[in-house]
């Protein structure tokens, strides 16, 4: 949307957040894998964007970098230690045909206990569509490494869900 | 199946799932932090503050104002008073009539005469000045 931004520092919250806000509380959780941390992330990360003048054009890669950093910080922290919430890490992409919550648990146990940088990769790719040269761009790695954490996540995530996914197949 | 199948199938399942989204109140949370900073509050603080820099000085004033004198300076009249009246103990009593007679003697011996009546009494030396061992009168 080009142009000046709005006057109201209350409608550029609202334009910026229906235009991001989704998507990067997404990143966040994935990131951090507690909603109260995730919700912090972006509200923080909100309100710094909306005090550095930045514009809504600009707004966008400087919202995920922040959000990045600040979810890597609430990790380092003390903040996401502790007893794991019970609110789902994942919903279902479609709700018709309903996935096995069977296999969510397990997905959301096996994702929980990736590497944060695994976790991401796969969450930008797998969820977030994004190629692994602009998740390389984004985290500021070379490709080789990206593809290879991707690599070592699936792999993972194979061992975990294995017996899950093929009883699922089982007639 | 070979891993490059069982990558797929896995890839396949995950695109079955999405990461849970956002609860509905955290967009009126971040726009609620958006909201302009109310500058009244500032200017208050800064008022009150102007104010009590203003009414310090002049309260001090006042105040010190109020407060009553202390004693009055010991005049010749009371220095006299304190001597005779043996409020003071013998030393001091005597210094002080020392001096007197001292400085009279002096200043009548320059004038040549007894002190007319309207001639001020001498200053009251308030410690002796008389040398070491000198004698008493």
């Amino acid at each position: 949307m080009p142009g000046a931004p709005p006057d109201d520092p209350r409608t550029l919250a609202g334009l910026l957040y229906d235009r991001h806000g989704a998507a990067l509380y997404r990143y966040a959780l994935m990131l951090t894998t507690r909603h109260d941390v995730a919700a912090d992330v972006v509200h923080d990360v909100f309100r710094a964007v909306l005090t550095s003048g930045v514009t809504p054009e600009q707004a966008g890669p400087y919202l995920w970098r922040a959000v990045r950093n600040r979810a890597y910080s609430a990790l380092r922290s003390r903040r996401t230690r502790g007893e794991v919430p019970l609110e789902p890490l994942l919903v279902a992409a479609a709700p018709v045909p309903a996935p096995d919550p069977a296999l969510r648990l397990a997905l959301e146990r096996a994702l929980r206990e990736l590497p944060v940088e695994q976790r991401e990769v796969v969450h930008l790719h797998a969820f977030e569509g994004r190629t692994f040269q602009e998740i390389a761009a984004a985290a500021a790695i070379s490709i080789n490494t990206v593809a290879a954490r991707y690599r070592y996540a699936l792999s993972h995530l194979r061992q975990i869900l294995g017996p899950v996914s093929h009883a699922d197949e089982a007639p | 199946m070979t891993d490059q199948e069982l990558e797929g199938e896995l890839e396949r399942m995950l695109t079955q799932w999405q990461p849970a989204g956002p609860p509905p109140a955290l967009r009126a949370r971040v726009v609620a932090a958006a909201a302009p900073r109310r500058l009244w509050p500032l200017a208050v603080a800064a008022a009150v503050l102007a104010a009590v820099a203003v009414s310090l000085p002049r309260a001090t004033d006042a105040l010190a104002a109020s407060v009553p004198a202390g004693p009055p300076p010991l005049t010749r009249a009371a220095a006299f008073g304190v001597v005779t009246s043996g409020d003071v103990d013998e030393a001091t009593a005597a210094r002080l009539a020392d001096g007197v007679v001292v400085e009279a003697a002096q200043r009548w011996g320059a004038a040549g005469a007894a002190p007319a009546a309207g001639v001020p009494m001498p200053e009251v030396p308030v410690l002796g000045n008389r040398a070491q061992g000198e004698e008493r009168p």
